[in-house]
């Protein structure tokens, strides 16, 4: 797996088990992932794939009982799991930012706005008291929040689901970060909202030159979005490509899998197709391929051997075992 | 309250002349006290003339203490804030301190370690904690005295004074902080699993900071709430403490008068104390507004 | 799930059929001979001990059935007073209570059959024409050899008839810091509470404060109002010794007129009010004048208002009692020897209008009224302390003693935190009224701290009610005096502090003297069961032991059946196989 143009951050061969009462949870089973510079990276799974759980293993916020056991994240040539809790510090909200899933939530309630975005320039970037005010009112500006000046004083609770989200982006982005990680930014919001947020976060990506981490379950929004995809599935990398490629000629059982899930109106089907069975408990993953039980052409050795991610052609790697066998064979659904 | 008052069986004369002193007097001399007091007037008369009076700004005569009650409330309830405002304080500092800190560090030795202590601090009886530690300070190792507000007989100094006051303050706010610590950390706790958290922590912040800012601040309205209910309890919860360690004060008074049916005493504490949790809970719920930008009056 | 449900099933039927069985067997006749229930303070937790441990089980044993019924206090007072009928027509069998042993028994009356409450004490009821005559000549008796006479005839008499039965005298016990000298006049000279009387003859103490623990406020400064603690501020007339004799304190001699009409005293020359100011009748006169205005509120206005009609002052030294009718009794001296009886300063008191004298200053801090007595008030905070000093003038007459400078009280309600205090050595002594035999043992090993015990007005006991059918019987109440093992009680729960007792009046009491000594009634079966069949039960109609009752024979079958069938039930169950 290769990448033309300069690499921003590199994962390899990522694990973060939680070590709970009942068991170890493998929820990062030893992934690799790269992101290019001024690039949108799609991580795409269903939910309890362990998207989230990556996303918070880069800025090293994996509470308990979590823990990052293996690997390294190379961020601009520096491993960022060698680097200690105050080095974290600044590198967090300063060169990595991100933004969550819930607008609602995220925003601290008891203290106003600018004052959350103020904190973030106040702690990483030497501007004068005086100045931040302004800077935090540009910021505003950038990311569409009207009548900001105003608006910075005013307490979360004033503020609609879409406005919220400008406040966290303005906040991810008020020190220029290298890289946002966006954790299912538009979940939350109304469709013509959603559209919004993705048409800022373009525009972010743009005029900042920022990268981006964009998980999403929404492949609708990966398709509008990403320049490169990663599928997840129970902890492990399944399939990682560029967009085109992805849409065009999946290679994976499940990257199929999800893409026949998405409604299409160009293409007539009778119905939806789904993918039977439900994402593993990861307290008790299945041996082999996580994704054999479900799989529709799963033989003896997927439950046997876990299939490595193979570069199959430029751009484009792939784990599964079958897979220079299933163009020949018809799936069956029901396993 | 009155009515209730007036249904307690034996009226104060029977009490105090019978009980006490002894049953030298004849009935006919007990009527006599009675009508003096106008204890033999129906109820609703007394209830009136009680009404009228307080309304006044006069509760009463003590029958037992032969003294105005206002001023008898007065010094005595003053005992006890003497004695508790150190005591709430200390709590309250106590509390949210250990209270955070054992959440911050969930699941570790610290918090096992503040979590059993807490719980100890809380479910010991103050009577049976406050002899032991009488026991302890006082008769073996003569440190503290035993009890009363400053030595008797001897010009009062604020050496002497604060030592009367360190057992019953703090065991008062032992008892308090390890309430307030278990109801700061379950706060803190629900905090912590907040969103907002992440994003503090994602934007760089100290985990100081974190906690003590953006965490602290959340979790202390639920705590204010229950705390001011606390007062309360602690109001009530002052006659044993003040038992143990014969502190003049308004939780005994009023054990004291109710045990000898001296009604205008116990219903002048009633008006006094309620007003006193009522000014309490005024101040929860304007510091509330003060505490969270979601509340305006 | 069947086999789930049938095990509670099971042990519901056999816990039904057991009630069934126990109701059936209660209601079994034979066991006693009837039954009564006495009703008990619930919070006077050695008087249930006494009951449980030393009255219930011998009157058992005799066939009478006991119900224990605890209330509270001052439900029990109220019963007392009002109730006549016995238990099961809404009233009380017997009352387990303490008794009041401070005086004669002519001043309550208790045992006169005209002394009905609500007005009177004789909650018994018990009406004796031998008893009302022998009260009746001893109230106007003045010879005290013939009065003794009279009295010790009436001592007999309640002895044998038993109204109320007493079981022991409570006798105080004073707890006071080693080294401490003096402290015999606590044993003695104070039944009740006045600490301040007893501290001018203690020596021995570390500086020039004696302090002790009280677990009550005192309150009034003037004696006419209540008498908590005023004894050592304001002497009386008369006062009493420790047989309960009257002596002389601020009269030097007296004398009654022929036909006992007037009472002339001869007051002592040498007293001073601690102001300096000479001691003389117009006090006398102005305080018994007080006592006696209705608008005052003295306690003892009735008392003395049905005894005295006017008071003469023929000088300054002598005192002229004019006596009514009812007054002309040597009873007078005693209730001039009353607490209520402390003689005022007329100088600074006699401007003040009685009707607000309760209220006024003298009355509400302390200092304000000069004293004849060794000690005055000089602080007074309520619920803390009360602090006391030496009166200059004292002493004088036939005292002697000079205590320590000040006396002061500290106010602890807690008896175990007053206990610390003594251990600590914070107070020199705490106050009988704590109670602390129950921490005999405690004490007594303590080498800091000594013990002394002392006489008090109180004596534990059961008032009978006469008007129950059964107990109306004196051979019952002779039977149910016979099974109250008091002595046992006294050494095992007592520390053998106190002493058993079958006779209402004070073990040290002048009209005690040459009564024979041997006077309790003693725990005896035999003779109870004997006094059982006196009043005409017959042991062989009670012998539950030996009769076959079919009812318990049926009893056991069912539970046997039930118990097997059960057993059977659930083994059969769990063996089949699933």
């Amino acid at each position: 797996m290769t990448e033309e143009g300069e690499k921003l951050l590199s994962i390899k061969d990522l694990k973060t088990h939680f070590f709970t009462e009942r068991g170890v949870v493998k929820a990062v089973d030893g992934i690799n992932l790269e992101i290019g510079k001024g690039k949108i990276l799609g991580l795409v799974g269903e939910s309890g794939s362990g998207k989230t759980v990556t996303a918070l293993s880069i800025v090293r916020l994996v509470s308990y009982p979590g823990k990052i056991l293996n690997g390294y994240i190379l961020f601009q040539n520096e491993n960022l799991l060698e680097k200690n809790e105050r080095e974290m510090r600044h590198i967090r909200g300063n060169r990595i930012s991100m933004i969550f899933q819930d607008p609602m939530s995220c925003l601290n309630p008891v203290f106003t706005v600018g004052d959350q975005v103020a904190e973030a320039i106040r702690l990483h970037q030497d501007i004068p008291r005086s100045e931040i005010e302004q800077s935090v009112v540009n910021i505003f500006e950038k990311v569409g929040i009207p009548d900001a000046k105003k608006r910075l004083k005013e307490h979360p609770h004033k503020f609609s689901g879409g406005m919220r989200q400008r406040v966290m982006i303005a906040m991810a982005l008020s020190c220029h970060p290298d890289l946002l990680i966006a954790d299912e930014p538009t979940t939350n919001l109304d469709v013509t909202i959603q559209l919004q947020i993705l048409n800022l976060m373009r525009k972010i990506k743009r005029d900042f030159k920022t990268s981006i981490l964009l998980i999403t379950h929404d492949l609708g929004v990966i398709a509008e979005m990403a320049d490169h995809v990663a599928v997840m599935y129970a902890g492990k990398i399944m399939e990682y490509s560029d967009v085109v490629e992805v849409f065009s000629n999946p290679l994976h059982p499940y990257t199929k899998a999800l893409l026949e899930s998405v409604p299409r109106l160009d293409v007539e089907t009778r119905r939806l197709r789904v993918i039977p069975g439900t994402v593993p408990e990861l307290l008790n993953p299945p041996d082999g391929c996580r994704f054999s039980p479900r799989c529709a052409y799963t033989r003896e050795v997927c439950r046997k051997e876990v299939p490595p991610l193979i570069e199959i052609k430029r751009g484009h790697s792939v784990a599964c075992l079958r897979m220079n066998d299933i163009d020949t064979e018809r799936g069956d659904n029901n396993v | 309250m009155f009515l209730l008052a007036y249904l307690a069986p034996g009226d104060p004369v029977t009490v105090f002349y019978l009980s006490r002193i002894g049953g030298r007097y004849s009935h006919a001399e007990l009527d006599y006290i009675r009508q003096m007091l106008g204890l033999d007037q129906p109820i609703h008369i007394q209830y009136f003339r009680w009404i009228w009076r307080m309304i006044q700004g006069d509760f009463g005569q003590s029958y037992i203490w032969n003294q105005p009650v206002l001023p008898l409330i007065r010094s005595s309830i003053l005992n006890t804030l003497r004695m508790m405002i150190p005591a709430f304080v200390l709590s309250i500092l106590f509390g949210i301190v250990t209270g955070v800190i054992s959440a911050a560090k969930q699941y570790s030795k610290t918090d096992h370690i503040v979590m059993a202590s807490s719980l100890l601090m809380w479910s010991m009886p103050w009577f049976w904690s406050g002899l032991m530690a009488i026991y302890i300070f006082s008769v073996y190792l003569h440190l503290l005295p035993t009890g009363g507000m400053y030595t008797f007989g001897q010009p009062p100094t604020v050496v002497d004074q604060i030592s009367h006051l360190i057992m019953p303050v703090l065991l008062y706010a032992t008892s308090g902080a390890g309430f307030i610590t278990r109801l700061t950390r379950s706060c803190m706790l629900e905090v912590l699993r907040e969103d907002y958290i992440m994003t503090a922590r994602m934007k760089g912040l100290k985990e100081r900071v974190v906690i003590y800012k953006h965490a602290l601040r959340n979790a202390i309205l639920p705590v204010v709430t229950v705390v001011s209910l606390y007062v309360s309890y602690l109001v009530g919860g002052a006659a044993v403490i003040e038992f143990v360690f014969a502190w003049p004060g308004v939780g005994r008074l009023a054990v004291l008068a109710a045990t000898q049916r001296d009604y205008p005493v116990v219903l002048g504490i009633n008006m006094v104390v309620a007003t006193v949790v009522l000014i309490a809970l005024l101040i929860a719920d304007i510091s509330y507004a003060y505490l969270d930008p979601r509340i305006r009056y | 799930m069947k086999k789930k449900t049938s095990v509670p099933i099971a042990c519901m039927v056999l816990l039904s059929v057991f009630a069934l069985y126990s109701s059936i067997a209660q209601a079994s006749p034979d066991e006693y001979f009837f039954k009564v229930v006495i009703t008990i303070d619930a919070a006077d937790t050695t008087g249930l001990e006494f009951l449980q441990g030393y009255a219930v089980p011998g009157m058992k044993e005799i066939g009478i059935d006991v119900e224990i019924d605890p209330v509270e206090y001052t439900m029990q007072m109220e019963m007392l007073r009002t109730q006549r009928k016995p238990y099961a027509e809404g009233g009380w069998d017997i009352q387990s209570t303490y008794l009041d042993i401070f005086s004669d028994p002519d001043q309550t009356l208790q045992y006169h059959s005209e002394s009905v409450p609500p007005q009177g004490f004789n909650y018994m009821d018990y009406r004796s024409a031998d008893s009302d005559q022998l009260l009746e000549t001893g109230m106007s008796t003045f010879d005290p050899d013939e009065r003794r006479e009279v009295y010790q005839e009436f001592y007999k008499l309640i002895l044998d008839e038993l109204p109320v039965i007493p079981f022991y005298t409570v006798e105080g016990l004073h707890p006071f810091r080693a080294g401490i000298e003096g402290i015999e006049t606590y044993a003695g000279e104070r039944v009740a509470n006045d600490d301040a009387w007893c501290a001018q003859f203690l020596t021995g103490i570390e500086g020039d404060t004696f302090h002790y623990a009280w677990d009550w406020d005192l309150d009034r400064f003037l004696p006419t109002f209540g008498y908590a603690s005023t004894e050592g501020m304001f002497m009386r007339v008369f006062g009493t010794n420790i047989d309960g004799s009257v002596r002389p304190d601020l009269a030097e001699t007296w004398e009654w007129a022929e036909g006992h009409s007037t009472l002339t005293i001869h007051l002592r020359e040498d007293v001073k009010w601690s102001d300096g100011v000479p001691f003389n009748s117009t006090d006398v006169k102005y305080t018994y004048e007080l006592i006696m205005n209705p608008d005052t509120g003295s306690p003892d206005y009735t008392r003395m208002t049905t005894m005295i009609s006017s008071i003469e002052t023929p000088d300054a030294h002598t005192v002229v009692l004019n006596i009514l009718p009812e007054g002309r009794s040597p009873a007078l001296e005693e209730v001039l020897s009353w607490r209520g009886m402390g003689i005022l300063p007329a100088h600074v008191l006699a401007d003040v209008p009685a009707e607000e004298l309760s209220e006024s200053v003298y009355n509400q801090e302390p200092g304000l009224v000069p004293v004849t007595g060794p000690y005055n008030m000089i602080e007074a905070n309520t619920g803390e302390y009360y602090k006391w000093e030496r009166n200059p003038e004292w002493p004088w007459g036939p005292w002697t003693t000079i205590g320590p400078k000040y006396v002061i009280c500290h106010v602890i309600s807690e008896k175990a935190s007053a206990l610390a205090a003594l251990e600590a050595g914070e107070v020199h002594h705490i106050s009988w009224w704590y109670a602390a035999e129950t921490h005999y043992e405690y004490l007594e090993a303590n080498p800091d701290i000594q013990l002394t015990t002392g006489l008090t007005d109180k004596a534990d006991g059961l008032f009978i009610n006469l008007n129950h059918p059964i107990l109306c019987n004196k051979w019952v109440r002779k039977a149910i005096a016979n099974a109250i093992n008091s002595e046992a009680y006294v050494d095992d729960v007592r520390y053998g502090i106190g002493y058993p007792t079958s006779l209402p009046i004070r073990r040290v009491y002048w009209t005690m003297e040459d009564f024979p000594e041997n006077h309790l009634i003693p725990y005896n079966l035999a003779e109870a069961k004997a006094n059982m069949e006196k009043a005409g039960f017959d042991y062989d109609w009670l012998n539950p032991t030996t009769a076959v009752n079919p009812l318990y024979v049926g009893g056991f079958l069912v539970v046997g059946i039930a118990v097997g069938a059960t057993i059977v039930f659930v083994i059969t169950r769990v063996r089949k196989p699933r």
